[in-house]
């Protein structure tokens, strides 16, 4: 293409201004005449360059335009276990049914495998019923020991290996509105290789666990898309009950709340955005949260600047507020404050002993999805750099 | 400085001479015959990826456009027809337009294709007369935006002097339609079938019904020919062998950035075009047609134009998101901050153009074509729009039917706000000399068209340098100088000659105008006839 661009470009220089050269023609009509008849012994086929080539086979194919087929995956295995890539297959069927199978293996050589479907949507899109089946071997997890007071050389690694099998109902009677019920089978494997705490002071460790867990929600969301949005918000509640399948004493009752609300300002140049989330969990008389599934904070998305798991116990609370601005439709910036406190009971938070995180991201995006987050945190056990695919909510 | 360009002049000792007997052509010739174009269609990714962070075509910016003819304008050809400064245009014309009939011919419309993907619908069609026609819905909420700006901005680039489509507003009645015995249907997520009523109904929800039971619709005739592909603006086609002069040195693609400007028309990208192979009189040529200006003025076509579009590329400079990184955000863009005016009907728009930079405004892609545009080839264009008159985009906007009054009014003013910009931004950016001409009486006359257009002052006085001019060897001889306050000036005593030359120039006035365009006239039958014109950037 380019080579053909040159050649005519060599061929008409100033053809109607000055053609000066072509004193040979006796019009300036034969002039044009000759040059157009010299072109056309050379003409070439019309169509795309090596360039336009390579972009249709490989940047546009299922690959990576989103559409049915193997796509790339990168993320996170499990929270904590470092970044993590793999594949996936997408495959669209009728009335937004779908099936995705993904795997992915982190750097720290945790290993996922998932497989969701959604069923047809039924009643004009009011109810969905979809489910997963999910198997994670996550290496390395860190546990630091409970409460706000735990030490960050205290920290304790596992394997866990749950094994999940899930089905969830929603349904959207009205707009923004969703109540949704779910059911999982729940199979989880812990193992440690140099135990140093206790199994008292680390519950449900070292123990194959079966779970049937219930749950239901209630989420009021008008934010223009859970991916990515600029305005709205979303208001949720949720219970779930943990039932130790086995006999074993760990099955508890969790509830979760969760407030986010974006307030956009000089027609969505700043947006001050903020979050509030508790989560409280309720042992059954005589049994115990085990750790594994037991509320944290520390993360790329709670309290930022500590590390993975860094805090854990029955209950948390975290307060995020954010100051965003957007210097172009596909970057935002953000500077950020996270609070939060873990408390074996819901009375003991302490708000002037919440842990704080503060810093500032860059946020890379589209109309409707995060692709990429890179934050820098800082907080009382230092600063941290945070890669994420997500928005931290 | 004026010495300076008279010793320029007659330094040119080019052997070569600079006019033909049939100078200036006011047609593109189309001597070769195309027989092997084959369709391409671009991939829009490729183009926008391309555009937007490569620079495809010459790497030589600031060249003059090198399809113009010797007069500096631009002849009739595959891209532009001469209309507004060539052709008496007048409200009624320019309201028809290209449009050659009333619509599709009474009877039954057969679908023969359908898109089902997308905000809204899309179907094409054969009317009775075997006529293939495309139509387009307004997105819901907003009847008669998509559709009515559509036909107002093809209206308006018709009579600039492009080739556009046939365009129509018109009802679809759901009944009035049978579906063709071919016709297939690939639903979102569906393998190809053929086509049911079911599926029309289907895709007519997304639509907005009116209560009589039909669909405002815009309606555009298949262009003439075959399709080939799309326009390029960057290079020339490998398989026209009358395409010769590398797209990017087009002066009606260079010019197209100030229409499009003008109309807000956004989405002006190779995509929303046509080229078209076409026979007459035995010989195949392609001509090029600029369609589907769903994205101009307060359309998006799918919803109301986003503040931003307009203001900024796709993808924003560089440089610009790094101040406003820095700036945490108080460096607010203009869009964000400014008053619209918004309506169903017409979409949204800036309330106020009395303070609109044409210079600044981005379509979502630029293209080759635009990089290389020159204030010359700006100001051409600029005097195209002066010649549109404001009856006349009254008229094309009453052909949008947009049934709202306030805001059929407000987007008439908004046009021809943006046509004052226009004209105030490009005309006074070059020395804006025209129609150079001789009379009977010896006199020289033109115009300043910024002048004209109430957009300069007047400049206190003009001075011609006079020379006589050697064609064989392109070289002038500079004779004698003389001073009028305006125009008319006359012509001294010259010796004889074939051609004489005549430099132009403000004395006073923008610095611009001080700059001499300079016109060429040939004697002929005791008349001298202008021959060439050249204005610098």
């Amino acid at each position: 293409m380019i080579l053909s661009s040159m050649r005519s470009l060599a061929l008409c220089v100033s053809l109607f201004v000055c053609a000066a050269p072509l004193a040979a023609q006796s019009t300036r009509v034969e002039s044009i005449a000759e040059q157009q008849a010299e072109k056309a012994k050379q003409l070439g086929v019309e169509g795309p360059s090596k360039g336009e080539q390579i972009i249709r086979r490989v940047l546009l194919s299922p690959l990576l335009s989103g559409g049915d087929g193997l796509y790339p995956w990168f993320g996170t295995v499990f929270s904590g276990t470092g970044m993590a890539l793999g594949a996936g297959y997408f495959k669209r069927l009728e009335n937004a049914a779908r099936i995705n199978i993904q795997t992915g293996f982190s750097l720290n050589n945790s290993m996922m495998v998932r497989g969701e479907a959604a069923a047809p949507e039924l009643w004009r899109g009011m109810l969905q019923v979809d489910g997963y089946a999910q198997w994670l071997d996550a290496r390395g997890v860190s546990f630091y020991g409970s409460g706000p007071e735990s030490a960050r050389a205290a920290r304790e690694r596992y394997d866990y290996r749950p094994f999940e099998v899930n089905a969830t109902a929603t349904l959207r009677p009205v707009r923004y509105v969703s109540f949704a019920g779910g059911y999982s089978f729940l199979d989880i494997d812990t193992q440690r290789d140099l135990p140093r705490l206790t199994a008292a002071e680390m519950p449900g460790i070292d123990r194959s666990l079966t779970f049937q867990v219930t749950r239901a929600s209630l989420a009021i969301d008008w934010r223009t898309s859970p991916g990515y949005s600029t305005r709205g918000g979303y208001y949720r509640a949720s219970v779930e009950r943990h039932h130790e399948h086995s006999g074993q004493p760990f099955s508890f009752n969790t509830r979760e709340f969760e407030i986010v609300q974006l307030l956009p300002l000089v027609r969505e140049q700043f947006v001050l955005a903020g979050r509030g989330v508790m989560t409280l969990t309720t042992p059954d008389g005589g049994h115990q949260v085990p750790v594994m599934l037991a509320p944290f904070l520390g993360s790329g998305s709670t309290l930022r600047s500590f590390v993975n798991r860094r805090f854990s116990d029955r209950n948390r609370v975290l307060l995020t507020g954010e100051y965003r601005w957007r210097p172009s439709r596909y970057i935002d910036m953000a500077l950020f404050l996270d609070a939060g406190q873990v408390a074996a009971d819901r009375h003991d938070f302490d708000f002037s002993a919440f842990e704080t995180s503060w810093g500032l991201g860059a946020r890379f995006h589209g109309p409707h999805f995060n692709a990429l987050r890179i934050e820098v945190a800082r907080g009382r056990e230092g600063m941290r750099l945070v890669f994420a695919g997500s928005q931290p909510f | 400085m004026l010495v300076i360009v008279a010793a320029s002049t007659v330094a040119i000792t080019a052997q070569k001479r600079r006019f033909f007997p049939d100078d200036p052509i006011w047609r593109e010739p189309i001597t070769q015959d195309v027989k092997n174009a084959a369709r391409y269609e671009p991939d829009l990714a490729y183009q926008t990826i391309e555009n937007l962070f490569l620079t495809p075509g010459d790497p030589v910016l600031g060249q003059r456009a090198k399809n113009i003819n010797t007069v500096d304008e631009v002849p009739d050809g595959p891209y532009f027809v001469n209309r507004a400064t060539r052709m008496t245009l007048t409200p009624a014309i320019v309201a028809r337009a290209a449009n050659t009939d009333n619509g599709p011919a009474p009877g039954k419309w057969t679908v023969v294709s359908a898109k089902s993907d997308g905000v809204t619908p899309g179907f094409t069609i054969r009317d009775s007369k075997n006529t293939l026609w495309f139509i387009k819905f307004d997105p819901p909420g907003w009847r008669t935006m998509a559709t009515g700006s559509e036909v107002v901005a093809a209206k308006l680039f018709w009579a600039a002097g492009y080739h556009t489509a046939e365009y129509h507003i018109g009802a679809l009645e759901p009944l009035n339609l049978v579906i063709g015995k071919d016709t297939r249907i690939t639903p979102p997520g569906e393998m190809p079938r053929p086509m049911n009523h079911g599926d029309i109904e289907w895709l007519l929800q997304r639509a907005v019904r009116d209560s009589d039971g039909t669909y405002r619709v815009i309606l555009s005739k298949a262009a003439p020919g075959r399709p080939v592909g799309r326009i390029r603006f960057d290079g020339t086609r490998a398989d026209d062998p009358n395409d010769v002069i590398p797209h990017e040195h087009r002066r009606e693609l260079r010019g197209y950035f100030v229409f499009a400007a003008w109309l807000n028309h956004v989405d002006a990208k190779g995509i929303n075009s046509l080229s078209s192979l076409i026979t007459e009189n035995g010989r195949s040529f392609i001509r090029h047609y600029l369609l589907d200006f769903g994205s101009a003025l307060g359309s998006a076509a799918v919803g109301p134009r986003e503040g931003w579009e307009g203001y900024e590329a796709l993808v924003e400079e560089p440089g610009e998101i790094g101040k406003r990184v820095l700036s945490l955000g108080f460096k607010v863009p203009v869009w964000r901050t400014q008053d619209y005016f918004q309506s169903p009907s017409i979409g949204r728009l800036p309330r106020d153009h009395s303070k609109w930079d044409p210079q600044s405004w981005w379509p979502h892609i630029t293209n080759a074509a635009f990089r290389h545009m020159r204030p010359d080839d700006t100001f051409w264009a600029a005097t195209k729009v002066a010649a549109i008159s404001e009856d006349m985009i009254r008229a094309a906007v009453a052909e949008g039917r947009f049934n709202d009054g306030e805001s059929e009014k407000f987007l008439a003013k908004a046009i021809i706000d943006r046509r004052l910009r226009i004209l105030q931004t490009f005309l006074p950016k070059v020395n804006p000399i025209v129609d150079p001409a001789i009379d009977a009486k010896g006199r020289l006359t033109f115009r300043n068209v910024a002048v004209e257009a109430a957009v300069a002052d007047r400049a206190p006085g003009y001075r011609a340098l006079w020379y006589t001019f050697d064609n064989a060897s392109d070289t002038a001889t500079l004779v004698t100088t003389t001073e009028e306050t305006q125009s008319p000036m006359l012509m001294p005593a010259m010796p004889a000659a074939e051609y004489i030359k005549v430099d132009i120039a403000a004395v006073g006035g923008p610095e611009a105008w001080t700059r001499p365009v300079s016109a060429y006239f040939r004697r002929n039958s005791g008349n001298w006839i202008l021959v060439g014109f050249e204005r610098q950037p």
